[in-house]
């Protein structure tokens, strides 16, 4: 697992890539460099009103000091957007987790096929420039609303060995993910960030062509409130404070953890399973796990209580 | 048979000092630190309110304090290797046996200190580090919580010692 501290940090620069889209460079405040980030990581951000966020890295990896990240102004999101775009400046203190390598380039390929649809387009940057780097071929199909909003696009045109088509849904460019995936070269592997509706399609895709292993996805979207915060009732054991928590039907296990009297206060970001930010260690019982950010294995020892919910009575390190 | 001991006086020294502005947050290495009396360590998130523990105070809590050589401890017997700075404790000592110091008044540098209780280790700390195993390490040697008596700067190689 990955360090969850948080590092001090200020905001050194602020530039708009788009109409709705504003890239952050930050620096750490205590220590000389962030730690090292593998191409196709993703951060917690902390904004100063205490809201957590998980953005993708998007800068290169020559300054160790630097971290970047873009955020899309969303006004019908949950209000971590338009905090960064609207209550944010220059100079302001931030806080950053340690990186998770989320979405890196496989291994064993040399060549790669990314999609992005709009602003999923940020792990693409470093991960287009280690394939430059190591020599490897790559091609991105970028889905846009409008060619006007496809933030990066100059950065991403100067990678030589990078391929880039781009595709405006306003002038009727759509994007065949189907054609995409069921195209993919036996030496090629496949990325894809963005919307739900795009990782379905992509994930479907890969299924129905017997390419799951080829295929990456990386979602920052996850269940939806409505989805993440029902299921069949059962109860939580808290093993350190000797506590039985029920889990009603119309609650997520972080809700009913926070409305239990009991002082707890789990960490939360995403909410709907992503960023693994309300994860906590999982000691024993029949757990239903719904997140898309832990591995396997991951999953025998812990748990993602925003999403993630149990049969009968689940133990809890807690 | 052998007759129980009053180690009695002894000076250690500050090794290293650390604040984090709130909870979560690495812990900033610092070369002095401003003691508040009857209050906490200045910028420290239990002076703010901002800790992890914040929503349930108590005044032992104003500094904390861990023996350096703990930490060797369990790199020795548990193969954890615990930084300073991941102990998240405020003062790291050297050569002073902290649990003799419950319940007693203790000088840092011009600063005077009270031993309210032995620190209780807590898995937020290995979770939040990632340092599996320092959990169960840290048991019966995590530490001494402690009140301010007399407020004032204290400085990495201040001298610690019990008061009479």
């Amino acid at each position: 697992m990955t360090k969850k501290l948080l590092i001090a940090s200020r905001i050194e620069r602020i530039e708009h890539l788009s109409a709705q889209v504003k890239r952050f460079s930050v620096r750490p405040v205590h220590r000389p460099t962030f730690p090292d980030t593998t191409p196709g990581s993703h951060v917690l951000v902390r904004h100063k009103n205490g809201l957590l966020r998980s953005y993708s890295l998007c800068g290169g990896t020559e300054d160790p000091g630097l971290y970047q990240f873009a955020v899309l102004r969303e006004t019908d999101g949950k209000g971590g957007s338009v905090a960064f775009h609207d209550n944010t400046a220059e100079g302001d203190s931030i806080h950053v987790s340690y990186p998770t390598a989320s979405l890196p380039l496989h291994p064993e390929a040399n060549s790669h096929v990314f999609i992005a649809g709009g602003i999923g387009v940020t792990p693409f940057v470093p991960l287009a420039l280690a394939a430059q780097q190591r020599g490897h071929s790559a091609t991105l199909h970028y889905a846009v609303r409008t060619a006007s909003a496809a933030a990066f696009k100059p950065t991403l045109q100067a990678i030589p060995r990078l391929a880039m088509e781009l595709y405006a849904s306003d002038q009727n460019q759509r994007l065949d993910v189907a054609a995409v995936v069921s195209g993919l070269a036996p030496e090629q592997h496949l990325y894809v960030c963005g919307p739900p509706r795009l990782l379905d399609a992509a994930g479907k895709a890969a299924q129905a062509a017997g390419l799951n292993g080829r295929v990456h996805l990386e979602s920052f979207s996850g269940l939806d409130a409505a989805e993440a915060n029902s299921g069949d009732p059962f109860t939580a054991y808290l093993s350190l404070s000797k506590r039985t928590v029920d889990v009603p039907a119309n609650k997520s296990l972080l809700q009913a953890l926070r409305s239990s009297g009991s002082g707890l206060d789990v960490d939360s970001s995403c909410e709907g399973g992503v960023c693994g930010a309300c994860r906590v260690t999982l000691l024993g019982g029949d757990a239903v796990h719904r997140d898309i950010c832990l591995t396997p294995r991951e999953r025998e020892q812990n748990i993602i209580t925003c999403v993630s919910r149990g049969k009968g009575t689940i133990t809890l390190h807690l | 048979m052998a007759s129980v001991k009053n180690t009695g006086f002894f000076v250690g020294e500050v090794q290293s000092l650390f604040r984090c502005t709130i909870a979560g947050e690495e812990m900033e290495n610092c070369n002095s630190l401003d003691l508040i009396q009857g209050q906490g360590v200045e910028g420290d998130r239990y002076l703010n309110g901002t800790g992890h523990y914040s929503p349930r105070p108590h005044p032992d809590r104003q500094v904390t304090l861990i023996e350096s050589e703990v930490l060797a401890a369990l790199l020795r017997d548990a193969q954890v290797n615990l930084p300073p700075e991941e102990t998240r404790r405020n003062i790291v000592t050297i050569g002073v046996p902290l649990a003799h110091l419950v319940g007693r008044q203790f000088r840092i540098g011009d600063t005077v200190l009270y031993g309210g209780r032995l620190n209780i280790p807590c898995r937020y700390l290995e979770d939040l580090n990632d340092r599996p195993g320092a959990f169960n390490a840290l048991v019966n040697r995590s530490g001494l919580n402690a009140q301010i008596i007399v407020g004032g700067p204290v400085y990495v190689s201040d001298k610690i010692a019990p008061l009479p």
